[in-house]
């Protein structure tokens, strides 16, 4: 049974559709990658999955149950990070970590030590006094030491220094090897990159690609450089061929650069080959680019 | 670099002031039209309501005497000094609650443009621009001036409206009433610009003010209830403004009192501000624990962590109160030793001018003038889950598996509860400081407590309309102060006034039995009981189905 399912959510706050036929699926046991610009409807989606919010159409099925209505049931068996964490001014960090783990049901002592530890927290100050990333830290180690299924992370990291963000991989990394199922959503391509073993992007309240990594970098584009004695004629009309540059010195072989798109690698390569290929360079499709193509309106 | 470059480019200490202040305003607009339309309510309905409950001079001698020999409203309104003109009378009802309410908008006023946006941070971002370190205060405090200056202008208006059917209208004394009430908001304006330099919180902020407003306020009170302690008025800025004695004499001199008062404050705050980091107070925080007390494990520990420090205050405050309350019933009888012609007027209309009943008047007004103050007090609590909410400190707690009916019986109930323990206090404290200070068998402990349990229903119905806004419809929220305000009063000056019996019901401890007087009517009791478990329940219902806000 799958840890999440989501179909055809729709929500809207008065005129402004916030989602918008949305469909979700966390399987048991892996770490999920919720990516989208700004806006896109990420953080509304998981508060529905959380039950703060009802659904206007669609089902939601979390952890085999309705959040709508189970939600108290449900609730004990996840642990959730927000993505702007606003702690009790008055409560030190160690009093809301361990509140927030009772109000669970738990909360493991030893895991809650080696975390405060790893990240270097410092529990006794004042929620008023922490920075923006040790709040966060405080909301993470509150998460991490529950012994918890599914843990659903809202841009967690973002305030983390490069130290922490590792120690952050680290830590969920090792929440997988438990078998724990983990929402991620993040900005930070690196560290989806790292953890995530599929991913869905949303755009504008829908999700418009979802698929493992290396399923979806399937769909996107290989860099060539190339140095050919000549331009072939009609190359930047070529199928699959974006973005043609040339540079060539007068009576000089020219160097190329290009875009390629994945199935069209193979016709392409054969074309610059009978144009006296002097050398080749190709380059795997960046991360940046994948997700970059799919946030920006398609033409 | 040369001087003149040197002087040019060190920044002005005031350097956007008139941004600031023009901001503030436009986010303050209604909140400023909100509670001056409320003063000139209550200031207008007096002085048009005159001659319906005074027609004649044998009326007026008669309710005079009888106002007069009522400690309570003594204690709450001030002395009485003349009620033989519109103008007299709406002095004696408005000033005191007017001042209170135009203090009130510049405490919360000032605090909200400085301490507020210090902790939110804001400030910071207004502060990185170029902007001196002293415009936000200016602009506050001016803000909240202009403020009471609109509440002067607004009354001294209303009221030569008012007059204008009876023929020359007093200019003198509308203006000096209105002064009156503008001129105690600018003391509190000052009190405000330095409890926002101390503290860490505008919660502080605003409770520190507050607290010396209600100190200052029942301080005025007593001194004109208690023979031989009249100097005290003087130590209070409500009693600064009812020394003016608008429209009996009006005394202008008096009003240099507030002024230099309001002037001195405010010098202390720019004095504190240029020594103190933003964001900071000068009363730093402590270290925390690193583990949490094995009590804090659900959202009812939280709640009342979280206000522990409030009810601990408000108790205190509410000691006090039932306290000096019960010492000033001894010395009812003396209002006749100070004034001998009361005596024989009341017993000229007919009511019983014998102490002995006058005591009996007082001891059943006083546990309702407590009760009112409490229902603030429960309001207040159950207005924190909505500003929990709103900073997004209640979706964690949603997030697990803590329910959304718990989480509101964590505010909602919570206020009920701590609305009842503060008014127990107060009225534990009033009943064993009568019994001791007056004649054995006036009344008795018992007696006086139940005659306090008989107003905790009517409390709980105007608490529980906070509860249901909060669970079912949030954004109306602020309707819950107005009905406090009204239910204030209608139940302090309702019958005094002879408003109808259609308005008067309207009040939830209109319907209290007068137990000392009357005895024990169990109905309305019940009934008050049930309206407040419905509006909880609906309350609960309403949080269920609704969506969670943020910001």
């Amino acid at each position: 049974m799958d840890a999440i399912t989501i179909t055809g959510l729709t929500k809207s706050f008065g005129g402004t559709r916030a989602l918008d036929d949305l469909d979700l699926t966390v399987a048991t046991g892996e770490v999920h990658g919720f990516l989208g610009p700004n806006g896109s409807g990420k953080s509304t989606t998981i508060r529905v999955l959380l039950g703060l919010l009802s659904a206007d159409a669609g089902t939601v099925r979390l952890l085999g149950g309705d959040p709508w209505r189970e939600a108290t049931t449900l609730h004990r068996r996840l642990a959730y990070v927000p993505g702007d964490v606003t702690l009790w001014p008055l409560l030190s960090g160690g009093e809301v970590i361990d509140l927030m783990g009772r109000l669970r049901g738990g909360l493991d002592q030893r895991r809650r030590a080696d975390l405060i530890e790893r990240f270097e927290l410092d529990p006794t100050k004042r929620g008023r006094s922490y920075s923006k990333g040790n709040k966060q830290k405080v909301a993470l180690v509150a998460a991490f030491a529950s012994d918890v299924e599914l843990l659903i992370l809202d841009e967690p990291s973002s305030g983390l220094d490069p130290l922490m963000e590792a120690v952050f991989q680290q830590v969920v990394a090792e929440e997988k090897d438990r078998g724990r199922t983990v929402l991620l959503s993040s900005h930070i391509l690196s560290e989806v990159e790292a953890l995530c073993d599929r991913v869905s992007i949303v755009r504008a309240g829908h999700v418009v690609d979802s698929g493992s990594l290396t399923e979806l970098r399937h769909l996107t584009r290989t860099s060539l450089t190339a140095v050919v004695a000549a331009v072939p004629p009609g190359l930047g009309q070529h199928a699959g061929v974006h973005d043609l540059a040339v540079t060539q010195r007068t009576g000089g072989p020219a160097t190329l650069r290009l875009d390629v798109e994945a199935s069209w690698l193979g016709a392409v390569l054969t074309v610059l080959a009978g144009s006296g290929l002097q050398s080749l360079t190709s380059q795997p499709p960046t991360l940046e680019e994948l997700f970059l193509r799919h946030y920006q309106a398609h033409p | 670099m040369t001087a003149s470059a040197r002087a040019a480019a060190r920044p002005r200490a005031l350097a956007g002031t008139g941004t600031l202040l023009r901001l503030a305003l436009g986010r303050d607009r209604l909140r400023f039209a909100g509670w001056i339309a409320g003063v000139v309510l209550l200031a207008a309905s007096s002085y048009l309501a005159y001659d319906t409950v005074f027609p004649d001079p044998a009326t007026t001698a008669e309710l005079t005497a009888s106002f007069s020999s009522n400690t309570a409203f003594t204690l709450l309104l001030g002395e009485v000094h003349d009620l033989g003109t519109p103008g007299a009378f709406t002095t004696w009802r408005s000033l005191g609650l007017s001042s209170v309410a135009v203090s009130l908008m510049a405490i919360f006023t000032v605090v909200r443009h400085t301490r507020a946006e210090e902790d939110s941070g804001r400030a910071e971002l207004v502060a990185s621009a170029v902007v001196g370190r002293h415009a936000a205060l200016t602009a506050a405090t001016l803000l909240a001036a202009s403020a009471c200056l609109a509440a002067t202008v607004a009354v001294t208006l209303s009221l030569l409206a008012a007059s204008l059917p009876d023929g020359a209208p007093d200019l003198g004394g509308a203006l000096a009433l209105g002064a009156a009430i503008g001129a105690t908001g600018l003391v509190f304006t000052g009190v405000a610009a330095v409890t926002a330099q101390l503290g860490s919180f505008s919660r502080t902020a605003n409770a520190l003010a507050g607290a010396l407003l209600a100190v200052t306020y029942v301080l005025r009170g007593w001194g004109a209830a208690t023979s031989g302690a009249e100097w005290v008025v003087w130590l209070s800025p409500f009693g600064w403004g009812e020394q003016v004695l608008p429209y009996l004499e009006n005394r202008w001199v008096v009003l240099a009192l507030p002024l230099a008062a309001t002037g001195v404050a405010l010098v202390v705050a720019h004095l504190v501000l240029a020594r103190r980091d933003l964001g900071f107070g000068l009363l730093g925080a402590r270290p925390g624990p690193a583990t949490a007390a094995p009590r804090l494990a659900s959202v009812w520990a939280l709640s009342w962590r979280l206000g522990r420090v409030s009810v601990a205050g408000w108790t205190a405050a509410f000691v006090l109160l039932g306290a000096l309350y019960g010492s000033v019933t001894a010395s009812i009888g003396d209002i006749f030793r100070d004034n001998p012609a009361l005596e024989q007027i009341l017993q000229e209309t007919g009511s019983s001018g014998a102490a002995e009943d006058l005591t009996l008047v007082f001891l059943g007004s006083v546990p309702t003038i407590l009760a009112l103050v409490a229902t603030v007090h429960g309001v207040q609590r159950v207005l924190h889950g909505r500003t929990e909410e709103l900073e997004g400190r209640a979706e964690p707690l949603l997030a697990t598996s803590t329910s959304r009916t718990a989480w509101l019986a964590s505010h909602g109930v919570a206020g009920l509860v701590s609305a009842t323990l503060v008014y127990a206090a107060g009225m534990v404290a009033f009943a064993l400081v009568t019994v001791a200070t007056t004649d054995p068998g006036t009344v008795t402990v018992a007696r006086l407590l139940v005659a306090g349990l008989v107003q905790v229903p009517a409390v709980w119905v105007v608490v529980g309309v906070a509860v249901v806004l909060l669970g079912a419809a949030p954004r109306f929220l602020p309707v819950a102060w107005v009905v406090v305000a009204v239910t204030f009063v209608l139940t302090i000056f309702g019958p005094a006034l002879g408003l109808p019996d259609a308005a008067l019901d309207l009040s939830p401890f209109t319907h209290v039995p007068e137990y000392l007087t009357e005895g024990l009517r169990a109905v309305p009791l019940v009934v008050l009981t049930v309206v407040a478990a419905a509006l909880l329940a609906t309350g609960f219902v309403g949080v269920r189905r609704r969506d969670l806000e943020q910001h």
